[in-house]
């Protein structure tokens, strides 16, 4: 479970301070999944960012599991599984000996990393490059083996920034499935997107940010009811459409 | 702990997968450079003696006029051989080493007994010609002296008396100043080998994974950012060192084919030790440098215009040393590149080091080495080090 509380966060840049993150609080139940939805520069990857401890916020609190990102950011990141909007991979390493560093660093024994890969190779459809080097790999299998990478030692709580992003349907379809699975098995997770229709089909709960704060939280239902439109692509520019709105 | 030790196997299986990288890197930057040395010495050596020994064509005008001297230069290994009409332009264009005239009135001094003209034409500015100069200065210098005992005897004359001094030069420098002078471009080869042997590999795991972007999946794993950074030190340490041991080797080897060569240096085993022991705290120093350096730098780009700079560091303390002499105290043991330079030479000597002068040196390195470390863990753990601004 995690709960952001008011978090801030600012850069300096040579235009002078840039508010990437004003204020946004939102929490992810464990057995759900959980979509920060914004158009592109909303402040999806900074949030995310700010949650996993990559970044300090300004202001506010994150916690995960109870543990504060801020004072033990190594305790929380344990309880973590990350894909981050950065998927380099080593690549004249192979697939599984990326997977099986981070496994290692995760404190994870030989052994159970992999019965634990044996079953990631499975569910995200890699038995076809899992033995071949990074070099060369094609968008999918680079995403799919970040994914694995970042979840080799069960974390029950998993982040993904833009998951789906530059995948085909099929791979698309595998990875929905794939954190299904992991809803089912009662972890959090919580995903970043601006594609509509994943929200539609994966999100339990969807937190709408805009200008860097939270316009809308809810379930895909209730923010339709919230705007008053039939359909979630309607709801959504209705809420972020009123937001520029006032801002104009 | 463990997370140090994953970190230094995973970069090491990284880099070795790298091979042409890794080939360049110990062949050129520890097995070329002795080899050339050795290998322009051997080579310089041979030429020399040769050039002394073998057979010399002297071009010569006039020689019909000296037929004794040429009967007399042919049997010490000269051929003499007709010279061209104009010397002057055979000299300049390089083709002629130098050509012997023999003067027209040489016949008829030469029977009144005066002193018959012989001109020698050379260019003093061609290192090439030198060897031949001085064999035919030498030889004509002889038959001088050959010539005029005998005429003496013939007047009944001792001929020792002529000469008041008999000067026998006994050239010592040739093979000190030569071993002095790889001596003094030893250490600073071994030195600037230690120092950023690493380099490469520092620049690429920093700068170089930010840049691959795998760079902020490394840094949210349950590890504190100083245990990885030193994973990545020593992982490097341990490269720069076996680049160390690699060129020392290779030099110690070298020696052993170029006994001539070097006789002043004492390069036994034992000795090869204590130079790496010298050095490895330089490589610990280049790679905490370059860490702190590409940690902050932007891109590898910014990362590796830092090492021409890098470079000159080496020379700095001895070039100061040069404008302004002084004797070696104990303070010098904690500048660094100085006291490496100064402990390297006292080694190849022979020298013993003394305790007080290995503390200072191991102690004042080490702490400097620790401060900038400290440096480069703080970057480590801050938003600059994954975001790279």
């Amino acid at each position: 479970m995690i709960l952001v509380d008011k978090v801030a966060k600012g850069f300096k840049a040579k235009t002078g301070h840039v508010q990437a993150v004003k204020s946004v609080s939102f929490s992810a139940e464990d057995g759900q999944i959980t979509g920060l939805l914004g158009p592109n520069g909303a402040g999806k990857t900074t949030t995310l960012r700010l949650l996993y401890g990559l970044l300090r916020a300004d202001d506010g609190s994150i916690q995960v599991d109870g543990c504060d990102v801020g004072s033990n950011p190594v305790e929380a990141r344990r309880r973590l599984g990350v894909l981050p909007d950065t998927r380099g991979l080593y690549t004249r390493l192979t697939a599984r000996e990326n997977i099986e560093y981070f496994a290692r660093l995760n404190g994870v024994s030989a052994r159970e990393a992999e019965s634990e890969l044996e079953r990631l190779v499975a569910s995200l459809d890699m038995s076809d490059f899992i033995d071949r080097r990074c070099e060369g790999f094609s968008q999918g299998q680079r995403t799919k083996t970040a994914i694995a990478r970042s979840v080799i030692h069960r974390p029950q709580n998993i982040v993904l920034d833009e998951p789906t992003n530059g995948l085909d349907v099929m791979t698309t379809r595998g990875l929905r499935r794939f954190l299904e699975s992991c809803r089912a098995e009662g972890r959090c997770v919580v995903l970043s997107t601006h594609i509509m229709q994943e929200v539609a089909a994966l999100c339990d709960q969807v937190v709408v940010i805009a200008h860097g704060s939270v316009v809308a939280q809810g379930s895909p239902e209730e923010l339709k009811a919230l705007s008053g439109q039939a359909n979630l692509e309607d709801a959504f520019v209705h809420l972020i459409g009123s937001e520029e709105g006032l801002m104009l | 702990m463990s997370a140090v030790i994953t970190i230094i196997r995973k970069e090491w299986l990284d880099l070795v997968r790298d091979r042409r990288t890794v080939f360049i890197a110990i062949v050129m930057g520890a097995l070329l450079a002795p080899a050339l040395v050795i290998g322009i010495n051997i080579f310089a050596a041979e030429k020399h003696s040769e050039r002394y020994e073998a057979l010399l064509e002297v071009p010569m005008v006039n020689a019909e006029a000296a037929p004794n001297l040429v009967t007399w230069l042919n049997r010490r290994n000269v051929k003499v051989v007709p010279a061209p009409d104009n010397i002057e332009a055979a000299i300049r264009a390089q083709d002629l080493e130098l050509v012997v005239v023999i003067r027209e009135d040489f016949a008829d001094q030469w029977y009144a007994q005066e002193r018959a003209m012989v001109d020698v034409f050379f260019d003093s500015s061609r290192e090439s010609a030198r060897v031949a100069r001085s064999r035919v200065a030498g030889l004509l210098s002889d038959y001088s002296g050959t010539v005029g005992r005998v005429r003496m005897l013939a007047r009944g004359i001792d001929p020792g008396s002529a000469n008041a001094l008999q000067v026998v030069a006994q050239d010592l420098a040739t093979q000190k100043s030569r071993a002095g002078q790889a001596l003094a471009f030893l250490p600073y080869f071994l030195i600037l080998t230690a120092f950023l042997g690493g380099a490469y590999f520092v620049i690429d795991t920093t700068a170089g994974e930010r840049e691959r972007e795998s760079l902020e999946s490394l840094l949210l794993v349950p590890v504190p950012p100083s245990h990885i950074m030193l994973g990545k030190v020593f992982a490097a340490v341990l490269f720069a060192i076996t680049m160390i041991s690699v060129a020392l080797v290779a030099f110690k080897i070298s020696f052993e084919f170029a006994p001539n060569l070097l006789k002043e240096m004492t390069l036994g085993w034992g000795s090869v030790f204590l130079i790496l022991v010298v050095l490895a705290p330089v490589a610990v120093l280049g790679v905490a440098l370059l860490t702190l350096l590409s940690a902050n730098a932007k891109s590898v780009k910014e990362a590796q215009s830092y090492m021409s700079m890098l470079m000159l560091l080496p020379v700095l303390p001895t070039l100061v040393l040069m404008i302004n002499p002084v004797k070696t105290e104990t303070w010098m043991y904690a500048v660094p590149f100085l006291s490496q330079n100064q402990l390297v030479m006292a080694v190849l000597r022979g020298e013993g080091l003394s305790t007080l002068e290995v503390a200072v040196y191991l102690v004042s390195q080490i702490t400097l080495a620790c401060l900038i470390l400290f440096a480069a863990a703080k970057l480590y753990a801050s938003e600059r080090m994954a975001l790279g601004r």
